[in-house]
């Protein structure tokens, strides 16, 4: 799939409504997808566009993590009982695609953590650090 | 006019070489200055601004919009008055100060601070209500697990030195009927007040997705919630054009005396209001989908006549969205 998401028209910088994003139909809705209609996302993936997205935060404009943060919002939610990540996600109706798991989406929140001083990503870093832990 | 642009558009690719003198940065905020309320940022669109211009631009902003009314949350939350939008945790934190000015006096998602931000720092702590999202009733994180709702909540207060919650918000809400009825989140509120450190109880209800079985829909968990007595405050996905069973749940709860508030009000209305032209010009927000959505939200009414949504939370990112979507809750005929 391709790394690069975004579509940079307006020459003074990057056009937020330009960011290719799932519609507000689907289930997850305005997360980054590679192209128009693709549904399933690996995590991986998904992870490495939002990390992208962070590295393009100034001090003036915090939009794009805004919009990471919605994504993130949701990743939370998608933790499993295993305390893992699902490794591919249908965006359209929400539900995992396949049996892998990921531990993935820490690296992001450990990067949101850093970021916003916050602790809105901590249960679940240390609930995924109790499954690391967990021999089996 | 045209001078007006052609010096702005000039100070503009000046600023990109260098930060702006002093005498060029006043001469751009007199221009904007005169735009008037909501148009102030536009006006500098294109000039890249240190942090002390951005604040003294907000300074402008803030002038224009004024301060904005307080109402009554509801009938369960009589206590509380409360801005037609609220600060948010996430908030570009440069933009604290200016919504603290503007007269905002609810912070939603306090309970993620990890320290109390410089610009609450002095700022009397009854003068503004908070909410703490308690994240233990998502299916990963042990569902309703009593000591980790009650230690996020003390170790919260402990770090960021706020003193209490006004709500309480089990976070992301129930994902099943049964799950809410199980009712842990509320003993764990029901000992948090006795010791001081919550007042209400509410939900930020997400709607889940998944098999019937497991997961029960948006309308479903919101009549249940309301059918249960016990949530003072709900916070639900809300903008424009969206399901009628959906709105008339929330109008259902509304009525009830639950103090209601509308989030992801531009991300998931702003596609679709950009697309309507004419309603944006009806809610006088010509080319302003942000401003429009969150108008459009605040006066969406229930059955019989009164609004759903007294607040609404919006992710801020910059001063030219403070503005639009500031400007936007600035609605002093709404009853």
């Amino acid at each position: 799939m391709p790394r690069t998401i975004l579509r940079t028209g307006d020459p003074s910088g990057i056009n937020v409504m330009s960011l290719l994003l799932s519609p507000v139909e689907w289930a997850y809705f305005a997360f980054p997808i590679p192209d128009n209609g693709v549904s399933s996302v690996s995590t991986e993936w998904l992870v490495s566009s939002l990390l992208e997205l962070l590295d393009m935060v100034t001090d003036a404009d915090t939009s794009l993590l805004q919009r990471v943060l919605h994504v993130a919002h949701m990743l939370v939610t998608m933790q499993g009982t295993d305390r893992l990540w699902p490794d591919e996600i249908d965006l359209l109706n929400g539900c995992s695609v396949g049996a892998g798991r990921s531990l993935e989406p820490l690296k992001l929140f450990v990067r949101l953590k850093e970021m916003l001083d916050t602790t809105e990503f901590d249960l679940a870093l240390n609930s995924a650090q109790i499954a690391m832990n967990t021999p089996g | 006019m045209l001078q007006e642009q052609e010096l702005i558009d000039h100070l503009g690719k000046s600023s990109v070489e260098k930060p702006l003198s002093r005498r060029d940065f006043v001469r751009a905020l007199t221009v904007a200055s005169a735009a008037g309320p909501g148009l102030v940022t536009a006006a500098l669109s294109g000039i890249m601004l240190t942090k002390s211009q951005r604040a003294e631009a907000a300074e402008v902003v803030v002038a224009a919009i004024g301060v904005l009314p307080k109402r009554p949350f509801n009938t369960k939350m009589k206590d509380m008055h409360i801005t037609p939008i609220c600060i948010s945790q996430d908030w570009n934190s440069e933009l604290y100060a200016p919504g603290l000015a503007v007269g905002i006096n609810f912070v939603h998602k306090a309970g993620y601070w990890n320290s109390l931000p410089d610009a609450f720092k002095g700022v009397d702590r009854e003068s503004y209500y908070t909410d703490i999202t308690v994240d233990t009733t998502s299916p990963g994180h042990d569902p309703d697990d009593y000591d980790a709702a009650y230690n996020q909540v003390v170790s919260s207060l402990q770090n960021n030195g706020l003193k209490y919650y006004d709500i309480y918000r089990a976070h992301y809400g129930w994902h099943s009927v049964a799950s809410y009825q199980k009712g842990t989140s509320y003993k764990v509120f029901q000992r948090l007040k006795r010791e001081g450190k919550v007042r209400h109880f509410g939900v930020s209800q997400h709607p889940y997705h998944g098999p019937q079985e497991i997961y029960s829909d948006y309308p479903t968990i919101i009549d249940a919630e309301i059918l249960g007595g016990n949530v003072e405050a709900m916070q639900v996905w809300f903008s424009f054009d969206e399901p009628a069973a959906v709105q008339d749940a929330f109008a259902k709860a509304s009525k009830s005396g639950i103090g209601m508030t509308a989030m992801k009000v531009y991300s998931r209305g702003a596609g679709k209001m950009q697309a309507d032209p004419s309603r944006m010009q009806q809610l006088g927000a010509a080319n302003q989908p942000g401003k429009a959505c969150i108008r459009q939200v605040l006066t969406t009414n229930r059955p019989d006549g009164k609004t759903i949504f007294k607040t609404c939370v919006s992710a801020l990112g910059n001063l030219q969205a403070f503005e639009e979507n500031v400007s936007g809750a600035a609605l002093h005929h709404i009853a």
